[in-house]
C-alpha cells in the first residue's frame, strides 16, 4: 500500500491540532507523532483495503480534504463496527502514549513509578466543611 | 495421583480464600490447611507500571475483563478462563492468581450499612441475611486491622468505627471541588475509607498516587493478599499450591472428600480432604460446584454486580489529571437509605473518583477517533470529576452462571453469564446520576456528561451461592456450609444474599473471618 495512503488514514484519524487554547503545544497529528502503520494482521489489511475500495483507490483518498476522508471512515465504522475499532484501538495506543502527545496534553511520559505524583491534602476550606457534616449526627438506619 | 489427606482444602487464594487460611490458622493451628490456586504469585518486579508503555497494559494483558486479557493474545500473569458475558449487560471483571481480584481492584474498602442486612425486614425487598451487621463488626474491624485502612473516624452515615490505621488518602484538588459541590447542596460526603497505605505501615511503603491501581501496585502501598493475610497464613504454617486447576469437588454420600485438581505439568491429582472450602467468588464457585454436580436450586442464580453508571463534570480550573488511588477521594451516603419518595427502594453509594489515564479516557470516547474525540479530550484532560453512581442491584433468579457444554482448555466446562439490569436498577441509576451531575454543576462544573450504564464495571460478583435457613431458596446456612453436602464451605462473595450499594471487598473478607471462627468453634 501506498505510504501516502497509510499517512492519510493515520491523520484523518489522528487530525491533531492547529493551535490549542489557554497556551498549551498543539496535539501533533497522528505522523508528526510518529505513528506509523506496519503490516499487522489480515483484519487490518481488510480495514485498509475497504477505505481505499470506499474512497475510490489509495491515491484519490490522501489526496481527498479532511472531511471527505473522515466521511469515508465513518462508513466504514458503521459497517464494520468492531474490526474498525480494533484498527483504531491499536493506533491510539501507539498515538496517546508517545511522548510529544503526552507533552501537549501537559502530561509527564514515561513509567508511573517510581516518581508518582504529589497530590494536594484537604485545606483549611474542606476540613471546615467536614466539620459541617459531622455535627449533623447519625444518618444511618437502625435495624435489628 | 492420590495424596495423603489434608484436614482443610481451600480453593482459590484471593480475599476470601485468603482471610479464611489467616484465621483458621490462627485459631487452629493443628490443622493441615491447603490452599489450591490456579493462578501464581504476583511478580512486582514486573508490573507495567515500571515501563513507560503501561497504558497499553490496561488494554491488553492487565485488562480489567479476563475475555479481553485472552483477546490481546499477550502473556498474562492472570490464569484466565474466557466467560461467555454475550447476554450480561456488565462485563465481569476478575483477576485470577494468588491475591485474587485484589491485585487489580480498587481498594476501595466502605463497609455495608446495618440496614443492608435486613432488606426484606425494612423494606420488603431482597432478603435479611442470617446474621446482622453488629454480628459481623468484629470480623470488620478485625479485617480492617489486617488488611490496613487508611481513613477517618467519625463518619455519621455509619455505626461508629474504630480509629482508621492511618489518615485519609489525599483528597486533591478533584476531592475538593467534590467536597465544596457537595457542601453547597448540604448533602452528606467523607473522604474514603482505603485498604491503601497513605503513609508507610505494617512494613509497605505509603502511596506516591502513580495513577494506575488497577494494573498492580508496584509499591505495594494497596492491600492485597498475597501481601497481607497470605504472608501471615503461610508462616502459620499453611501449605500454598499455584498454578494448580482444581475441577472437581469430590462427593460421596452427600459428602465432601477431597478435590481433584491438574498440577502446572497437567497431572491429575486427587487431594482428600476432611472439609473442602471454596472462595471463587460469585462466577468460579458456581462454576466448580454445578461442574462437582452440586444440586441446590439457589446454586448458580441471583447474580448481582450492583448497578454502575457514571457522570462527569468539566471544570475550567486545573485538577488533579490521572494521578490515584483512582477509587479514592470521597463519596456521600446522602441518598443511601431507602425514602420511598424517590420511586425505588433502597439506595445509591456516590463515589467521587479519578481520572482516567490519557489513553483509557480516549478508548472510553462513543467515538475515539477524529477532531471532536481530540478537543473532547482536551477539553477534559486535566479538567474533569467523575462520580461512579453504584445502587443496591437487587437478587433476580434469572440473573445467573449457568455452564456451557464445552469444556475450556483449564479442563472444565465453560461458564455463561446471563444478566440483565432491572427497572429498579435504572431507576435508582437515573436519581444517582441526577443527584451526581447536581452535584458536580454545584461544585462549578460548567459540563456534565452521563454515562447511563457502564458495562466495564463488574468488579462485584456475588450471590450466585446465597446464604440463608431454607435449602430451597439458599445454598449455605449462615457460616458458609452448603445445604445437604456435609463439610463443604463457601467463603466469598458468593454467599451473599443482598450486597447493598458499596463495593463487597471489606465485607467479603469479614465474612470468610466469621465462617473461619464458626468452623473453629464447630471442630472443637
Amino acid at each position: 500500500m501506498m505510504s501516502a495512503f497509510l499517512d492519510a488514514v493515520v491523520d484523518t484519524l489522528l487530525p491533531g491540532e492547529h493551535q490549542a487554547s489557554s497556551g498549551a503545544s498543539p496535539l501533533p497529528s497522528g505522523t508528526q507523532a510518529g505513528v506509523v502503520l506496519e503490516a499487522k494482521s489480515a483484519e487490518q489489511d481488510t480495514i485498509l483495503q475497504m477505505i481505499a475500495q470506499r474512497a475510490g483507490g489509495e491515491e484519490a483518498f490522501a489526496r481527498a480534504p479532511l472531511s471527505a476522508r473522515t466521511d469515508v471512515l465513518a462508513s466504514i465504522e458503521k459497517e464494520s463496527f468492531d474490526a474498525f475499532r480494533t484498527f483504531v484501538s491499536n493506533l491510539l495506543q501507539d498515538y496517546y502514549e508517545a511522548p510529544s502527545v503526552l507533552a501537549a496534553m501537559g502530561w509527564r511520559e514515561g513509567a508511573a513509578q517510581p516518581l508518582g505524583h504529589i497530590v494536594p491534602e484537604a485545606d483549611e476550606a474542606t476540613l471546615e466543611r467536614l466539620e459541617k457534616v459531622r455535627a449533623r449526627g447519625p444518618l444511618w438506619r437502625l435495624a435489628p | 495421583m492420590r495424596l495423603d489427606p489434608v484436614d482443610i482444602a481451600i480453593v482459590g487464594a484471593g480475599f476470601g480464600g485468603a482471610a479464611f487460611a489467616w484465621r483458621l490458622s490462627q485459631q487452629r493451628p493443628d490443622l493441615r490447611i491447603l490452599c489450591v490456586e490456579r493462578g501464581g504469585f504476583p511478580d512486582r518486579s514486573a508490573l507495567p507500571a515500571l515501563r513507560s508503555d503501561w497504558q497499553r497494559a490496561v488494554l491488553n494483558e492487565w485488562a480489567t475483563s479476563p475475555n479481553l486479557r485472552l483477546k490481546s493474545g499477550r502473556k498474562s500473569a492472570s490464569a484466565d478462563y474466557p466467560i461467555d458475558d454475550t447476554q450480561s449487560d456488565f462485563k465481569p471483571l476478575m483477576w485470577n492468581g494468588v491475591g485474587g481480584s485484589t491485585i487489580a481492584w480498587a481498594a476501595h474498602f466502605p463497609r455495608l450499612h446495618p440496614s443492608d442486612f435486613r432488606t426484606r425486614s425494612l423494606d420488603g425487598v431482597g432478603d435479611d441475611w442470617p446474621f446482622s451487621y453488629a454480628d459481623l463488626e468484629p470480623y470488620y474491624d478485625l479485617n480492617d486491622a489486617e488488611c490496613g485502612v487508611s481513613g477517618l473516624a467519625g463518619d455519621p452515615a455509619y455505626p461508629p468505627k474504630p480509629e482508621r490505621a492511618m489518615p485519609p488518602v489525599a483528597l486533591g484538588r478533584m476531592g475538593m471541588a467534590a467536597a465544596r459541590g457537595f457542601d453547597a447542596l448540604g448533602w452528606h460526603w467523607w473522604p474514603v475509607d482505603a485498604a491503601i497505605n497513605s503513609r508507610s505501615d505494617a512494613g509497605r511503603a505509603g502511596c506516591n498516587h502513580c495513577g494506575p491501581c488497577l494494573i498492580g501496585c508496584a509499591t505495594g502501598a494497596k492491600s492485597s493478599t498475597d501481601l497481607t493475610y497470605w504472608p501471615r497464613a503461610l508462616g502459620n504454617g499453611v501449605e500454598i499450591r499455584t498454578h494448580c486447576v482444581v475441577h472437581e469437588v469430590e462427593i460421596e454420600g452427600g459428602q465432601a472428600r477431597g478435590i481433584r485438581y491438574h498440577d502446572e505439568s497437567g497431572q491429575d491429582i486427587l487431594q482428600p480432604a476432611q472439609i473442602v472450602v471454596i472462595a471463587g467468588n460469585g462466577i468460579g464457585t458456581p462454576r466448580l460446584l454445578l461442574a462437582s454436580g452440586v444440586d441446590s436450586p439457589a446454586l448458580g442464580k441471583n447474580l448481582m454486580f450492583h448497578g454502575a453508571a457514571y457522570a462527569r463534570g468539566v471544570f475550567r480550573e486545573e485538577l488533579d489529571g490521572p494521578v490515584g488511588p483512582v477509587g479514592c477521594a470521597l463519596y456521600s451516603h446522602e441518598f443511601y437509605e431507602t425514602d420511598e419518595a424517590r420511586g425505588f427502594k433502597r439506595g445509591v453509594h456516590l463515589q467521587v473518583t479519578r481520572e482516567n489515564a490519557l489513553l483509557l479516557q480516549a478508548t472510553r470516547l462513543d467515538k475515539p477517533w477524529g477532531e471532536d474525540a481530540q478537543r473532547w479530550l482536551r477539553d477534559e484532560f486535566r479538567h474533569s470529576v467523575a462520580v461512579l453512581v453504584c445502587n443496591e442491584d437487587l437478587p433476580e433468579e434469572h440473573n445467573r452462571v449457568t455452564l456451557t457444554d464445552r469444556i475450556e482448555a483449564d479442563g472444565l466446562p465453560g461458564v455463561k453469564l446471563e444478566y440483565r439490569v432491572s427497572e429498579h436498577t435504572r431507576r435508582a441509576l437515573d436519581f444517582g446520576l441526577d443527584r451526581a451531575e447536581e452535584m458536580l454543576r454545584a461544585a462549578g462544573a460548567h459540563r456534565t456528561v452521563r454515562i447511563p450504564v457502564a458495562p466495564l464495571t463488574g468488579w462485584h460478583l456475588l450471590g450466585t451461592a446465597r446464604m440463608g435457613n431454607d435449602p430451597t431458596t439458599s445454598v449455605t446456612d449462615a457460616s458458609g456450609r452448603v445445604h445437604g453436602v456435609a463439610d463443604l464451605i463457601i467463603a466469598d462473595g458468593s454467599v451473599f444474599p443482598t450486597v447493598g450499594a458499596v463495593n463487597p471487598g471489606s465485607t467479603i473478607g469479614a465474612v470468610a473471618l466469621k465462617f473461619a471462627d464458626d468452623l473453629a468453634r464447630a471442630l472443637g
